[in-house]
């Protein structure tokens, strides 16, 4: 019974993050095909340029591109470049690693909107007493919400990433390699900040205060080590911070490996948030 | 109880409503106004960072430009952080405490509710801007002893107007949604596609993921490009903005005019 009011509660907002994820996803996907036609168009430009007597092999290796690639022109899709497949992966890998990395954005909004929506809420309600009248231990709530909240978000985020693929094996015809490896990260990300969020909202008891709450954390998270590094010159934090957050850095691409060190934290950070919720409802007075 | 007494009563309520959230933000503020201005002076002497007293003008300048951009990023963060969150508790609390059908027995237009808690809002927001803007101006005098606050005082004024429309922004929200937390999620989304639009536009990459890959300064004034230019104050962009700001109160006014209670 408690399933189908934590899935009432958050529905209309899950289905409009679902259609907004997807069709950023798709509009995504439409840019990747557009810059590897950029890709395609830049290295016609350049085989155009090439001086004459010098070799396309001299000429490319004088660019360091590693190149090697046929250009044709489809009325359809434009320049579209063929060649070996770590050649235009690798640009197209540029704009995935991309994609992930801006993809933690809505990854932290859906997550710090969808804890708010949780059982927290209802002592701002005053009906608080009346829901832990249900039949069920206090944990059942806690447990019922961290599933619906967390499979939301992870549809949601796959929502917003798997629309690119189609993409992305129109462009290269041996697919677009390993670039899933982040994603998992993404999600643990989502679901320790989800918990971060149910645990906030039930502290303060009130869905705003603990969003609030929860921003502030994030913030704080990610900023404070920033600013500690450049104005106290101190690094420690930065290091720290920056490691936890290794499966979204765009400037490791072209291809973002799996991270179990960063997964394993933020599942661990996951865990620890939502076994502070269940403590908490559990000694609490009402 | 004399009328002007009379008309403070709502000004008050919402005053202690959220005082201890002005609280909360002005002891947030102050201490990241001290974080950022503080180090400004430090040099690195034999491998350590140390404290040293400017001994020439130039020196002190340079202090002041730095402690400036820190506190102009600090400040611009607590106040579009706060007004965000005040705003969306003006009068859209009041929905959802269930107190619309007590409050609007008291013998006052609706919009003088509209309006005096809006003031109460700007008032706080008047406050988180210029107590954090002097602990700035007194720790830079008391590192450099002297004084060149004259890039402090529009930088300031451009952080409190973006605050105010902010505030504006997510007061009118929760009116309308008579939901506080519809209005905070709204103005929350907005300043994450503001600084969103900021970070493409200097395709400097995710400052939230990868903050040290660039500058906060360059954070922090590129959040007031648009109302500095080489001559100073860019009226032309500061009043529409101030316009903007009073076209949402009015909104909010209408909102709740409307409402059927």
């Amino acid at each position: 019974m408690y399933l189908w009011k934590a899935w009432h509660d958050c529905r209309a907002r899950v289905a409009l993050y679902i259609l907004a994820a997807v069709s950023i996803g798709v509009l995504s996907g439409l840019e990747v095909v557009s810059s590897a036609n950029f890709h395609a168009f830049l290295m016609a430009y350049m085989a155009f340029q090439r001086p004459a007597g010098v070799s396309l092999a001299v000429f490319n290796h004088y660019f360091n591109s590693d190149f090697y690639m046929y250009i044709t022109f489809s009325a359809l899709r434009g320049f579209v470049g063929y060649g070996r497949p770590l050649d235009i992966a690798t640009f197209v890998a540029g704009d995935w690693a991309f994609l992930v990395a801006y993809g933690l954005t809505p990854a932290l909004l859906v997550s710090l909107t969808l804890g708010t929506t949780t059982i927290g809420r209802e002592y701002d309600a005053g009906t608080m007493n009346f829901v832990l009248t249900r039949p069920a231990s206090r944990r059942t709530f806690i447990f019922t919400d961290w599933t619906v909240g967390v499979t939301s978000m992870v549809i949601i985020v796959s929502g917003l990433v798997f629309p690119v693929f189609p993409f992305l094996y129109v462009i290269h015809a041996k697919g677009p390699g390993n670039v899933l490896g982040s994603l998992p990260g993404l999600w643990v990300l989502g679901a320790a900040v989800y918990g971060l969020s149910q645990f906030t909202t039930l502290v303060a008891g009130s869905a705003p205060k603990g969003l609030i709450l929860s921003l502030a954390a994030v913030f704080t998270y990610s900023l404070l080590p920033v600013a500690l590094h450049e104005w106290w010159h101190t690094d420690a934090l930065l290091r720290l911070t920056d490691w936890t957050l290794r499966p979204f850095d765009y400037w490791a691409w072209p291809l973002s490996p799996f991270d179990w060190g960063a997964t394993a934290f933020w599942l661990a950070a996951a865990a620890v948030f939502l076994g502070l919720s269940v403590l908490w409802i559990r000694f609490r007075e009402v | 109880m004399s009328y002007g007494k009379d008309n403070a009563v709502f000004f008050w309520t919402c005053w202690m409503r959220n005082r201890f959230r002005l609280l909360a933000y002005l002891a947030l503020g102050c201490a990241l106004v001290l974080l950022g201005t503080l180090p400004v002076t430090m040099k690195l002497l034999h491998d350590h960072w140390v404290w040293v007293h400017p001994r020439t003008a130039a020196d002190a300048m340079d202090a002041w430009r730095y402690g400036t951009e820190h506190a102009a990023l600090v400040l611009i963060f607590v106040v579009l952080f706060s007004a965000a969150d005040l705003g969306s508790l003006g009068v859209g609390e009041s929905a959802a405490s269930k107190e619309y059908d007590f409050l609007l027995t008291r013998p006052r237009a609706r919009r003088h509710f509209v309006w005096t808690a809006w003031l109460a809002g700007v008032t706080q927001l008047c406050l988180l801007a210029l107590i954090p803007l002097s602990i700035a101006v007194i720790t830079l005098y008391a590192l450099t002893s002297r004084l060149y606050a004259e890039r402090l005082w529009p930088l300031s004024l451009g952080a409190f107007v973006l605050s105010v429309l902010v505030f504006s922004g997510a007061f009118v929200l929760s009116v309308a949604t008579g939901n506080t937390r519809s209005g905070s999620e709204l103005a929350f989304c907005l300043l994450v596609v503001y600084y969103s639009i900021l970070q493409v536009n200097w395709c400097i990459g995710p400052w939230v993921i990868h903050g040290h890959k660039i500058h906060l300064s360059d954070m922090s004034l590129g959040a007031y490009d648009w109302l500095l230019d080489d001559q100073g104050i860019n009226y032309s962009a500061l009043l529409p903005m101030l316009a903007a700001t009073v076209l949402l109160a009015i909104l909010a006014q209408f909102a709740f005019e409307r409402k059927d209670l």
